[in-house]
């Protein structure tokens, strides 16, 4: 479903045509709009097609519907009028876009009061903002210029071809024009180092294929015509024969060993390969990527999927090979024995394969619900054993129990639905294919029974005999068998898909921030830094920060106040690139961090946040982090700079105690201090110390304080804090309010300012005067 | 026993020390201290507990996002001031209601819906399925790929075909 109109903030004027007879009615000419914007709320939120207009003086809201009509295969598209609405556009002022529930209403101020001047889904919000803020200056100055080149950013959310959305609108892979036989293309070429391999093991089961075609000839009809006939010409060479039977089916099991050393051999290499494959991929995302999904998902993925995919490869695609060659022979050796009875065992197939089809169907249902399930149970399960602490605590055991077996519960439902299914379906399909069987030796009776009764009928070369039957048998049960084989494929085959449709998902997943190509390297920078009207959200529609420019000179110490949630540590996020800025620029040195490379960028910027994560490993290996190569002289006295060493050295294994990970645990204190650890030793160009002592005691503070304000001589420092007291000797303050930069200066002529740091700071020196703390 | 609330000095707005009215298209906030009236200003209405208690803590916000207080439970308030208060809060909560579902494809990590909402025929794509509905017991809420969001305020009284549309969503 596509819009009738797309705004375009480069030309917002375009009038789409089928508006025209509606505006002359209204008395617009198309020479006087300036802005035009579809909208697809009407006031009452109905879904309909409607039109923001804005002229010199007027604005104009029009709400209707499109109508298509067919007229000698040219498609006509009328607009008919419902609704409208106009005001003088010069007595809107304070405009204000709100982000409600479910939909968004744009409002202003005039002589009546607050009124709404237009409803419109999520999905138009980012068009809104700049229509709005063209509305503004035409009402403030009578015109404006549109935005153009970098600062609006063309989104391609749809697929032209089918109109569906994109699952990356980075990447541009529209699933439906996408075909599954690709996706197994391209997983495919991913292994193509495994080509030969496969290839052998494929010649091995086309061996055993082979040899299990020719078995039945010997033992049967052969046996039969050849061997215990008088006629035959092998007539009492029963040594021989079976000695041929024994030697083919000798043959044929040592063919089959050696398929089963084979694939042991390919499958320890393609699976390491795979999980490699998926663990790269997931490792070059941006953090949005994981704070977007579920980890005990992505746990599985790196673990079951690529078994899976090994399984389709190495096992599957062989093994169907040779089940459709071993069909197609056997029903052509059939049709050679006797094209009559042929007839009669083909006649089944395509019963079976309909059946086939349509179980296939029901069972992709099935297992996906499965999946689903599991999976909602391991990221319950990765949740509930990471949050172990707190459950204690709040004494949810029972709790949790019940959670669990809800989830448990439900998957082994789905379970029990997919094993039911099976049972319930299997036994019918193989009743059909029976039913097949009884229908050869039927056929097969009374064609020997009409030779042996009226031989004249029947015609010398279809000569049945008992033999041939036999024969003819075996090779009936040869092509039922492999749709079997068909039938247990399906279930694998629907896994498969699914593995390898989530593999694609995570190796198109675009990083949102990416390197770019030729990025400038600075060795060492200076640590100048600017930010200029950025703007960020990490939800589309929920700004966090707006129109934040400040500069912080090389080497100075700037103090970030305000409320928690204020978007603090956003901005240290923005700095270290974890997010790119969804507004403005920032710039170390001048140089846009864009242009600037992930390597020189993160070696310089040290940060040194809330919450701290350690990896399980030892505390050396921990603190080393930020430097490998440091010495452990350097580490030591870093951590004895960061108030670390002292409980360190409480540890009985010193600095090679283990740590996370089912080893000892350390206070949130504790942690903050190695992480200055780390950030000391990484000797950074910006240092930005995001709450760093918010989790220890007031004495310790003091103590970590010193050497924080030794190790922000000489370096840039961003701090922020939300103990005042912690900035008092910063050169800059700046206070973050609504979004944006309320106030800036130094903490004295803030505090003479009287605005929101004065009220902060006589609030906090009073609580802490209540509980006998003085700060000086 | 002094309750929490009484030893933050909170007290609930209610028909003593406030007054709603409706200037232009929005509601107004004004304290009441004894005869003494004070215009304190526009304001926003947003349900505590959405879901839960649609008529019942009732915040009020500032245009700048401040909190005002807040309403215990609509039924307090006279009959003017409540119409005002419902006709913001169904505006703030307008969700169309899906009557119907057409179509349901997934492909990786999307699902693609055509669906009858109240509120008109609708197509939209849901990001990571499982993770985009709410489910409420019966009530099932889904949130599409843009934030925008759709109630099914009883799966059990969906049709047969557009329940099993959906089925494998639903535990
Ligand atoms: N990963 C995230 N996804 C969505 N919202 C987030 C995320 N991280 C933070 N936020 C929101 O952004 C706002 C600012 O957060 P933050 O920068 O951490 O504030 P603070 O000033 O306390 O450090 C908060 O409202 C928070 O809820
Ligand atoms: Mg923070």
């Amino acid at each position: 479903m596509r819009a009738p109109h797309v705004f375009d903030p480069q030309n917002p004027h375009i009038v789409p045509d089928l508006l025209l007879p509606a505006l002359s009615s209204y008395g617009v000419k198309k020479e006087d709009i300036l802005a035009l914007l579809y909208l697809d709320l009407d006031e009452d939120c109905r879904f309909k097609d409607c039109y923001l207009i804005a002229t010199q003086t007027r604005l104009l809201y029009v709400s209707g519907i499109t109508q298509i009509r067919k007229e000698k295969k040219r498609t006509m598209r009328l607009f008919l009028p419902c609704n409208k609405k106009e005001w003088d556009l010069s007595a809107l002022s304070a405009f204000k876009s709100e982000d409600l529930a479910s939909s968004c209403r744009l409002s202003a101020a005039c002589a009546e009061g607050r009124v709404v001047l237009c409803n419109y889904t999520l999905s138009f919000k980012e068009d809104v903002r700049i229509f709005t803020g063209y509305l503004e200056s035409i009402a403030a100055e009578g015109s404006f210029t549109p935005l153009s080149g970098d600062r609006v950013k063309k989104k391609e959310l749809y697929c032209p071809k089918c109109g569906l959305r994109y699952p990356d609108p980075e990447s541009k892979v529209c699933p439906k024009c996408q075909k599954q036989s690709k996706t197994v293309w391209r997983t495919a070429k991913l292994l193509s180092a495994y080509k030969w391999k496969i290839l052998l093991v494929g010649l091995t089961l086309v061996l055993t294929g082979l040899l299990s075609i020719v078995a039945p000839y010997f033992s049967a009809g052969f046996f039969y015509d050849q061997v215990l006939d008088v006629a035959g010409a092998f007539y009492g060479k029963i040594a021989l024969v079976i000695g041929i039977i024994v030697a083919t089916r000798l043959l044929s099991q040592l063919v089959s060993s050696l398929h089963s050393a084979l694939t042991s051999v390919i499958a320890a290499d393609m699976i390491y390969d795979l999980r490699k494959i998926i663990f790269s991929s997931i490792n070059r995302l941006s953090v949005s990527f994981f704070t977007s999904r579920k980890t005990g998902g992505l746990m599985t993925q790196v673990n079951s999927d690529s078994q899976t995919i090994y399984w389709f490869f190495c096992d599957l695609i062989p093994s169907f090979t040779v089940n459709m060659v071993q069909v197609v022979a056997a029903i052509l050796i059939m049709f050679l024995l006797s094209p009559p009875l042929c007839l009669a065992a083909v006649l089944f197939i395509p019963f079976s394969i309909v059946a086939i089809r349509a179980i296939f169907k029901k069972m992709d249902v099935l297992h996906s619900r499965r999946f689903g399930r599991s999976r909602s149970l391991s990221s319950a399960l990765s949740d509930m054993l990471g949050g172990v602490r707190v459950v204690k605590a709040f004494s949810g055991e029972q709790k949790e129990q019940k959670r669990f077996n809800k989830k448990n519960e439900e998957l082994a439902k789905a379970d029990l639905n997919t094993n039911l299914y099976g049972a319930k379906v299997f036994p019918g399909v193989e009743l059909l294919l029976r039913l097949g069987n009884s229908l050869v030796w039927a056929v097969g009776g009374v064609m020997i029974l009409l030779h042996l009764t009226n031989p004249a009928l029947v015609g010398e070369q279809s000569v049945l005999t008992y033999g041939l039957l036999a024969t003819f048998i075996s090779y009936v049960s040869m092509i039922y068998a492999p749709l079997f084989g068909f039938v247990d494929m399906i279930s694998t085959a629907a896994d498969s898909m699914k593995a390898m449709s989530r593999l694609f998902e995570i190796m198109d997943a675009k990083p949102e921030v990416v390197e770019r190509e030729e990025p400038l390297r600075i060795e060492r920078m200076k640590g100048g830094l600017r930010f200029e009207n950025l703007g960020f959200c990490y939800i589309p529609g929920q700004t966090v920060l707006e129109k934040i420019s400040f500069e912080v000179e090389a080497g100075k110490t700037v103090g970030i106040v305000g409320r928690t949630g204020a978007g603090k540590s956003t901005l240290a996020n923005l700095i270290l690139r974890l997010y790119d800025p969804t507004e403005g620029d920032i710039y170390i040195d001048g140089v846009n961090l864009k242009d600037l490379a992930f390597e020189d960028l993160r070696r310089q910027v040290a940060i040194v946040s809330q919450d701290t994560y350690l990896f399980s490993g030892t505390i050396l290996e921990n603190v080393r982090y930020a430097r490998p190569e440091a010495t452990l002289f350097e580490v030591v006295n870093a951590c004895i700079a960061s108030g670390a060493h002292e409980f360190i050295m409480k540890l009985r294994d010193g600095y090679e105690t283990r740590i996370g990970q089912g080893n000892m645990e350390l206070s949130g204190g504790e942690k903050q201090r190695l992480s200055i650890a780390r950030a000391i030793l990484k000797d950074p160009v910006l240092l930005i110390l995001d709450e760093a002592t918010a989790a220890m005691d007031t004495r310790t503070e003091q103590i970590i304080q010193r050497s924080l304000t030794a190790l922000s001589k000489g370096r840039t420092t961003l701090i922020i804090a939300h103990r005042l007291s912690t900035l008092r000797d910063a050169d800059e303050l700046i206070v973050i309010d609504k979004k944006t930069i309320a106030e800036r200066g130094t903490p004295e002529e803030l505090i003479k300012q009287k605005g929101i740091y004065y009220t902060l700071y006589k609030m906090q020196t009073e609580a802490l005067k209540t509980i006998g703390i003085s700060e000086d | 026993m002094q309750s929490v609330f009484d030893i933050a000095g909170i007290t609930p707005l209610d028909c003593k020390n406030s007054r709603i009215a409706a200037e232009g298209d929005f509601p107004v906030l004004y304290r009441l201290e004894g005869q003494k009236e004070e215009r304190v200003g526009c304001f926003e209405a947003k349900r505590a507990f959405p879901f839960e208690k649609e008529d019942e803590y009732i915040v009020l916000l500032s245009e700048e996002g401040k909190d005002l207080g807040f309403i215990r439970a609509l039924s307090e308030r006279s009959e003017q001031e409540r119409a005002i208060l419902e006709r913001e809060l169904s505006r703030r909560y307008f969700m169309p209601v899906i009557t119907g579902i057409q179509k349901v494809t997934e492909r990786f990590a999307f699902s693609y819906w055509k669906v009858k909402t109240t509120s008109g025929d609708l197509e939209f794509s849901v990001k990571d399925t499982y993770r985009s509905l709410i489910h409420l017991g019966k009530r099932i809420i889904v949130t599409d790929a843009d934030g925008n969001r759709y109630d099914i305020p009883d799966v059990t009284a969906l049709d047969r075909d557009s329940r099993k549309k959906i089925d494998i969503y639903l535990w």
